[in-house]
């Protein structure tokens, strides 16, 4: 269960201070997959962050139960550049208490690297450390996958695999999702909440969530 | 703004474990990155210590000089160089815990201190390697490195371990925050290396001169480490608690600077 209490968050920018959250209690509904919608600069990461524990609220706070919750997918700026691979993977393991053997088993076979897992980290592409990073997150089998921006990495054939095997995760998973495509967001989301100044509403189906976003996007227009 | 309303024993148990947990996968990531690759990284940083006292064994017996203590050199600068290198090791390693391990937040259960504590624990495991393979290499030589007191001895060593983990912690806290605050510490570090009583035994100087040092915490430590180890050497100056207290309210301003100021921090 993630619960958040009486949480306040703003940010400063150049003109003032922007609110996110103005004293919001609400709890993260389970068992559906929640995309999060809101126009730029709403705050729609720094609330996945919230919700991974990564950033603190300014006032108020965030309840985690019985749940394990991913970091923000889509970041491989985790990796130490001069540990190899599997080192990299070792950490993670002992950080998340997972079998380190059955961890590499899985990644090494989804994420392609060949002999590159005991390579420096530090000496792969991007596309190399994407894949290390996405296929550490699946491994990892979380209760709830915060995902920003979902951006597919490597070639037609590993794009597919990652979509099958990321699908495969919604059966047993939630996800929270920031997107700004909505097609993306309606094809993995059954719910959605929005986002505005301070304010957050939820929504029961992605469609609701994706209207009232609409009609938020067009009044300002 | 802390609110421990329904923190239960529990809580505080499941989380000491995660904690350790935590640290513990730390210690061996910072092993591998702290020393590189190359195995000689990590050999040549347990045997620096035994290169120092070396250089200065060598330089003072050059110079005809005798030792203030015992009648050897080389413990009398085992028993001042490796406390002050505890010291500066451990409370400059883990002063940029936190900004080298930024990267690492975005591990959530990670905390900012749990990288400073991996810090202090693999520096004082280093630092008590090599002073290990000093004590052999000595007594290989033929130089009694038996202390005479050894309970107290070891006790010296503490408190100069802790004293440079509360530096660590403070420096970890601040040199986020201020830039210039390492630069200070780095003249600190210099300033102890002539002035902490690797050199010299405090009691012997002028009452003047000593009237500072006596407020200088790793001088206490030195003192006692030598008490320690030679028969007869009984200091005016020692306060054994002083460095602990030292150590004890700089780790807690730190652990209190970092709480307060741990949005910032992160937000850099």
């Amino acid at each position: 269960m993630i619960r958040f209490e009486n949480v306040s968050k703003r940010f400063k920018v150049k003109s003032g201070a922007k609110v996110i959250l103005d004293q919001a209690s609400f709890e993260i509904p389970r068992g559906k997959s929640l995309g999060v919608l809101g126009v730029n600069g709403a705050g729609k990461s720094t609330f996945l962050r919230m919700i991974a524990g990564n950033e603190l609220p300014d006032r108020g706070r965030v309840v985690r139960e019985d749940v394990s919750i991913s970091w923000p997918l889509g970041f491989a700026d985790t990796f130490h550049g001069s540990l190899t691979g599997r080192q990299n993977l070792k950490f993670a393991c002992r950080v998340y208490r997972k079998n380190v053997d059955a961890v590499t088993r899985y990644v090494e076979d989804f994420a392609e690297l060949g002999p590159h897992i005991d390579m420096p980290v530090k000496t792969y592409s991007s596309g190399m450390k994407a894949r290390l990073a996405f296929g550490l997150s699946m491994a990892f089998n979380f209760d709830i996958y915060l995902v920003d921006e979902i951006t597919a990495v490597g070639d037609a054939n590993f794009k597919a695999k990652s979509n099958r095997v990321f699908t495969e995760k919604l059966a047993s998973s939630d996800i929270i999702m920031v997107s700004h495509s909505m097609p993306t967001l309606r094809r993995y989301c059954t719910a959605g909440c929005v986002l505005n100044r301070g304010d957050i509403r939820f929504y029961d189906t992605i469609g609701e969530a994706i209207s009232a976003y609409e009609d938020l996007t067009k009044d300002k227009a | 703004m802390l609110d421990f309303g329904s923190l239960t024993l529990g809580d505080v148990r499941r989380g000491t474990l995660v904690q350790s947990r935590i640290i513990g996968a730390l210690v061996m990531r910072e092993m591998r990155t702290r020393f590189g690759d190359r195995h000689l990284g990590y050999a040549w940083a347990l045997i620096e210590p035994l290169v120092q006292v070396g250089i200065l064994v060598t330089i003072f017996s050059l110079l005809g000089r005798r030792p203030p203590l015992g009648t050897e050199f080389e413990t009398f600068f085992l028993n001042g160089y490796v406390p002050y290198a505890f010291f500066s090791q451990i409370s400059n390693r883990s002063a940029q815990a936190i900004t080298a391990n930024r990267a690492l937040t975005m591990f959530p259960p990670v905390r900012n201190m749990d990288t400073v504590w991996a810090r202090i624990m693999l520096e004082t495991a280093t630092g008590l390697t090599s002073f290990a393979l000093i004590v052999v290499v000595f007594s290989y030589l033929g130089i009694s490195v038996m202390p005479h007191d050894i309970v107290s001895y070891y006790f010296g060593f503490l408190s100069v371990i802790c004293l440079g983990a509360g530096f660590g912690i403070l420096n970890a806290a601040m040199s986020p925050l201020f830039g210039w605050w390492m630069v200070t510490f780095g003249w600190f570090t210099r300033f102890q290396y002539f002035f902490c009583g690797i050199f010299f035994v405090a009691d012997n100087l002028p009452p003047g001169a000593r009237r500072y040092l006596e407020w200088n915490p790793v001088t206490h430590c030195i003192i006692w480490i030598r008490e320690g180890f030679y028969p007869g050497y009984d200091s005016a100056i020692l306060d054994k608690s002083y460095p602990f207290a030292v150590a004890v309210t700089l780790a807690v301003i730190g652990l209190t600077v970092e709480r307060v100021f741990r949005r910032q921090v992160d937000a850099l």
